[in-house]
């Protein structure tokens, strides 16, 4: 110590100069000294010193350089023993209280644990830019039609080339839709999604191939050879990642297309898809039926706003450019009802349907961060408040106050460091569970990882962590060590139980927020299980059948495809019913929607506002399979599959909204339009239940059956129903698919119970998430609070032995403690309730049948909260009971 | 004095040698060294102190305030172990060079 000040002071800022000053002034009298003994008068034998000296300025100042200098080094040398000094007594001491270390670094590593695992979603998902070219300037175009249920309808192909023509204020406008086609060529026929898009599609967005080419220009001409681009993930299944597959030829819709690229693994809009092909390959696309026809939509556009145009006006170009179009083709649009036309960024596209959770979700972490803040401090009080006499101690003998601050400091930053790396650990082993839950919302799931913003994060939230860890106990640390000395640290203490009495409010209030939403969404889960959804899913196997075009190209061969498969599918032991339709409930496929005209409706209702219902194609079986029952009438009966169809099922809703109290049954709808006129009807023989086919939270849509025979629908859904585990067929209907035609692909073969199931995942998730949060925050405020009541009991152990000792009953001195924990209590419920009142509304999108505000829920989660927080006093309030008034009088 | 590389290394050995006795001030280096070199290398006083600073920073010498017998503040210098193990190993080195060069200079002939 004594060695190192001196060394300061000569190294100091002012000591430098000085010290090098008195050095050369010693040197120059000295010599004076010397000339003055050889005969020199004084005034010159200084002179003379200082000639025989040299430039007394400018060595001087070199001394002073090097000095400084050395200086430097000598103060970085000192910090650097300072900090390892700090860091090692930090380590011992907090080895010598293991309980506390324990306490903190778990509170710590789940706290900003969870918060590192929510923030490297929201980077992966909100905050990076999307991994294209300048992908901020990429917007998606669609086209709105209908009047009183706006559809997407997307493009016709000559209507892709009018907006080409007329538009402007994009750079580049490419087509996409996707379409499942078999691939033959691999181990087992192959269905694959498959999208369609323009030669420059990848141009566009800037995407590189990871391996040979994309698409070149001219490719998408009619007559071009077929080739494929695979996506990331398709050729890492199926190919294991061979880099080979370049140049390798696969069948598909009866062509050979070779193989000329790979994609990176990038995000894909709407869907991912398993390859990519030009638009010449697509034997619908380049059919006439479909290119020349401009009623015929359903196509994506994608485009790149130019760099001088804002997005506003390129909507205003593009609804005038569609106004346009529709001027053209008057009589067209008129029918088709085609309403506007709208341009969205593609990155609100992506991640639309994920925002909102993940911001709900970094909002529950941060929340709970601020509990585990608050806990962590709570301990480090309590901590201190036991090393007071030590602190007392050291400063009266001398360490001085910045030092004792800069131990706590080291404390902090120690347990929070390790806290943080603990955090970082977790956070990497929960994320795949975590990025899976996000897939369900968005295909940027797939960018998510710890990367060094995450790590910079976690970094900057552990160091603020550190922070209130040193500076809290510093607070209230105001007394004179002297007074703490004598009363054995008793009188300042008083100012940390009302630091710590307010935490522990804190983290009551905040708490109730965390459970009032967990017990929301567990409310609405719940709800959400006991909806009925019209079917019967137990022991019902389903599976994707998805003929191939070019060989079912007639309906008659689809039908008969389908019936020989029902047969033998029918005739197996253990089923009991079977069927085929085109879509089955809870599967994520969207509704057909077509619109609806009743023949009793007068001409005068405009074709545009007719309302559109769902039309799905069954076999006389499917409803009976999934278990529908029929309300009213009957099923329709068998036709031949070159016959119009002539009768439909029609469900409950359908019937009760559109026919009211009268009966729908031997009524007409229309069925097909030449020119806005209905040209064929078809009669309403039966009422089936009604089914949430798109949702259990979605209502029952207004679904129109018709016999499938007569669809000709080539992407097909089977269903039997067994009287045992329906999972056994499953190798069974890939042997009867086969049998009847061996290149036919057989997918998606799934339980439909496993459908429901998979259907209620997300809440499933959002609800667990939330609610485990949830526990983490009581348990730990539950911790708090029982610490704090230790601490005033302890506090005043010797007054209430002597309030024993004159005779108090313990009841009473058990209330004048009790009675502290319920104003606490109090308090956390006066913020918590109306706190959770106000956020709660950030929930109602993920809520089913349950209002934000729902009273019963505030009443439980007030009722367990105070609950909890009176068993947690009750433990450390018993120790009263313990209180011998013999022993404190004694120790007085 | 300053400016030649074989000067700059010379001083600086010569003020090694100079405190390998005990610890003596800037003033009596300077002197020490004068008197022994019989006033025969043209020392600039002042080129000293750079000298002395920049062993110090090497930690060759160490330094510490004292006081002189005629009772005045002074700064006096000293060899610490490292200073000493360069000192003995420059006195080699001058030692070999010197014989090396008297070796060449005295050679009567080929």
């Amino acid at each position: 110590m004594e060695m190192k000040r001196i060394l300061r002071l000569s190294f100091g800022k002012v000591g430098v100069t000085r010290d090098v000053d008195a050095e050369i002034r010693f040197h120059l009298e000295m010599r004076a000294e010397e000339f003055e003994r050889e005969g020199l008068p004084p005034a010159e034998a200084m002179q003379a010193a200082r000639a025989a000296f040299g430039d007394v300025d400018e060595i001087a100042s070199e001394c002073r350089q090097i000095r400084r200098r050395r200086a430097l080094v000598l103060r970085a040398a000192d910090a650097l023993r300072d900090l390892g000094q700090d860091l090692r007594f930090a380590v011992r001491s907090l080895r010598k209280s293991p309980g506390y270390t324990a306490a903190v670094l778990i509170s710590l590593a789940l706290g900003i644990g969870a918060n590192t695992a929510t923030f490297s979603l929201v980077n992966g998902v909100l905050i990076r830019p999307l991994p294209y070219e300048d992908g901020d300037r990429l917007v998606h175009l669609d086209q709105i039609t209908g009047d009183s249920t706006p559809i997407s309808a997307g493009f016709s192909p000559p209507e892709i080339e009018d907006y080409r023509r007329l538009d402007d204020s994009f750079q580049g406008m490419v087509e996409y839709h996707s379409m499942s086609f078999t691939l033959l060529g691999l181990e087992r026929p192959k269905r694959v999604s498959t999208g369609v898009v323009s030669d420059n599609y990848f141009d566009l967005f800037g995407i590189e191939p990871l391996l040979g080419r994309t698409f070149l220009l001219g490719e998408d001409e009619i007559g071009a050879d077929p080739v494929l681009v695979l996506s990331h993930d398709f050729w890492q299944r199926e190919f294991d990642g061979n880099p080979g597959v370049v140049g390798r030829e696969l069948e598909m819709n009866d062509r050979t297309h070779t193989v000329v690229g790979v994609l990176p693994p990038v995000p894909q809009y709407p869907v991912e898809n398993d390859v990519y092909m030009p638009v010449s390959s697509c034997p619908f696309r380049t059919d006439v039926d479909w290119a020349e026809d401009r009623d015929q939509r359903g196509i994506d556009l994608f485009a790149r706003l130019e760099e001088s145009t804002s997005l506003e006006t390129a909507r205003e170009d593009l609804s005038k450019s569609t106004a346009r179009i529709q001027q053209s083709h008057p009589d067209l649009y008129e029918v088709s009802g085609l309403v506007r036309s709208e341009a969205v960024p593609l990155r609100e596209r992506l991640v639309s349907g994920a925002r909102t959770r993940l911001l709900v979700l970094i909002g529950i972490t941060g929340f709970l961060l601020l509990i585990v803040c608050a806990n962590v401090a709570n301990l480090g009080l309590a901590r201190l408040a036991g090393r007071g006499r030590e602190m007392a101690i050291r400063t009266a003998l001398g360490a001085w106050r910045g030092r004792l601050f800069r131990q706590l400091l080291a404390e902090g930053t120690t347990l929070a460091i390790s806290g943080g790396a603990l955090a970082v650990l977790l956070a990497w082993a929960t994320l795949g569970l975590l990025v899976s839950f996000v897939a369900r919302f968005t295909t940027r799931a797939a960018e998510i990882r710890i990367d060094s913003t995450v790590l910079l994060f976690t970094l900057g939230v552990s160091l603020a962590t550190a922070l209130v860890l040193g500076l809290l106990p510093a607070l209230p640390d105001r007394a004179r060590p002297m007074d703490r000395l004598r009363d054995g640290g008793v009188a300042s203490q008083r100012g940390g139980l009302r630091t710590r009495s307010t935490l522990v409010v804190g983290q009551l209030a905040v708490s109730i927020v965390l459970l009032v939403g967990a017990g929301l969404l567990i409310r609405s889960f719940v709800r959400l299980q006991q909806v009925d959804p019209g079917f019967r899913a137990e022991n019902v196997l389903a599976a994707r059948i998805s003929l191939d075009w070019s060989n079912y190209r007639e309906d008659a061969r689809v039908g008969a495809f389908a019936d020989s498969l029902l047969r033998r599918v029918e005739a197996l032991p253990g089923v009991t019913a079977a069927g085929v339709g085109n879509k089955v409930p809870l599967s994520g496929q969207g509704p057909t929607r077509f619109p609806l005209q009743v023949e009793a409706w007068p001409e005068a209702v405009s074709f545009n506002s007719l309302p559109r219902v769902d039309f799905q194609a069954v076999s006389r079986g499917y409803l009976q399979t999934i278990g529908v029952p029929l309300v009213h009438g009957r099923l329709f009966n068998r036709q031949r599959p070159d016959e119009e169809p002539e009768e439909a099922v029609v469900s409950q809703t359908l019937a009760e909204r559109h026919f009211g109290d009268q009966e729908a049954i031997g009524r007409q709808i229309c069925w097909d339009w030449e020119n806005a006129v209905c040209v064929h009807w078809l009669d309403i023989v039966g009422i089936a239940g009604d089914v949430r086919h798109y949702g259990l939270d979605s209502e029952a849509p207004e679904v129109v059956y018709l016999p499938f025979e007569t669809t000709g629908w080539r992407d097909f859904r089977l269903v039997a129903r067994n009287r045992w585990d329906p999972t056994q067929l499953a190798d069974t209907i890939h042997a009867l698919v086969h049998a009847i035609d061996p290149t036919q692909a057989v997918v998606d073969v799934r339980t439909l119970a496993s459908a429901r199931r998979e259907s209620m995942a997300a809440p499933r998730i959002t609800m667990l998430l939330m609610g485990v949060f949830a526990v983490i925050a009581l348990v730990i405020t539950a911790t708090g609070i029982a610490g704090v009541i230790a601490y005033a009991v302890g506090q005043r152990t010797h007054e209430l032995g002597i309030r024993i000792a004159l005779g108090a009953r313990r009841e009473t001195i058990l209330w004048l403690v009790l009675r502290r924990a319920l104003i606490l209590i109090a308090i956390g419920l006066g913020i918590g309730v109306p706190a959770a009142l106000v956020l709660s509304r950030f929930l109602s999108d993920m809520l089913f049948q349950t209002p934000p505000q729902d009273p019963l829920t505030l009443i439980f989660v007030a009722g367990l909260a105070v609950v909890v927080a009176l068993a947690a006093c009750y433990v450390p309030a018993r120790r009263i009971t313990a209180i011998d008034p013999m022993m404190t009088l004694r120790t007085e | 004095m300053a400016g030649s590389d074989l000067y700059t290394g010379t001083l600086d050995t010569m003020i090694l040698k100079a405190v390998s006795w005990g610890a003596m001030h800037g003033y009596g280096i300077g002197r020490w060294i004068r008197q022994n070199s019989d006033d025969a290398l043209e020392i600039n006083e002042g080129a000293l102190y750079p000298a002395l600073h920049r062993l110090e920073k090497k930690g060759l010498l160490s330094e510490e305030w004292g006081v002189t017998e005629t009772n005045r503040k002074a700064k006096f210098y000293k060899l610490t172990a490292a200073g000493r193990r360069q000192l003995k190993a420059e006195i080699v080195r001058w030692k070999k060079y010197s014989q090396a060069v008297t070796a060449v200079l005295s050679a009567s002939s080929a």
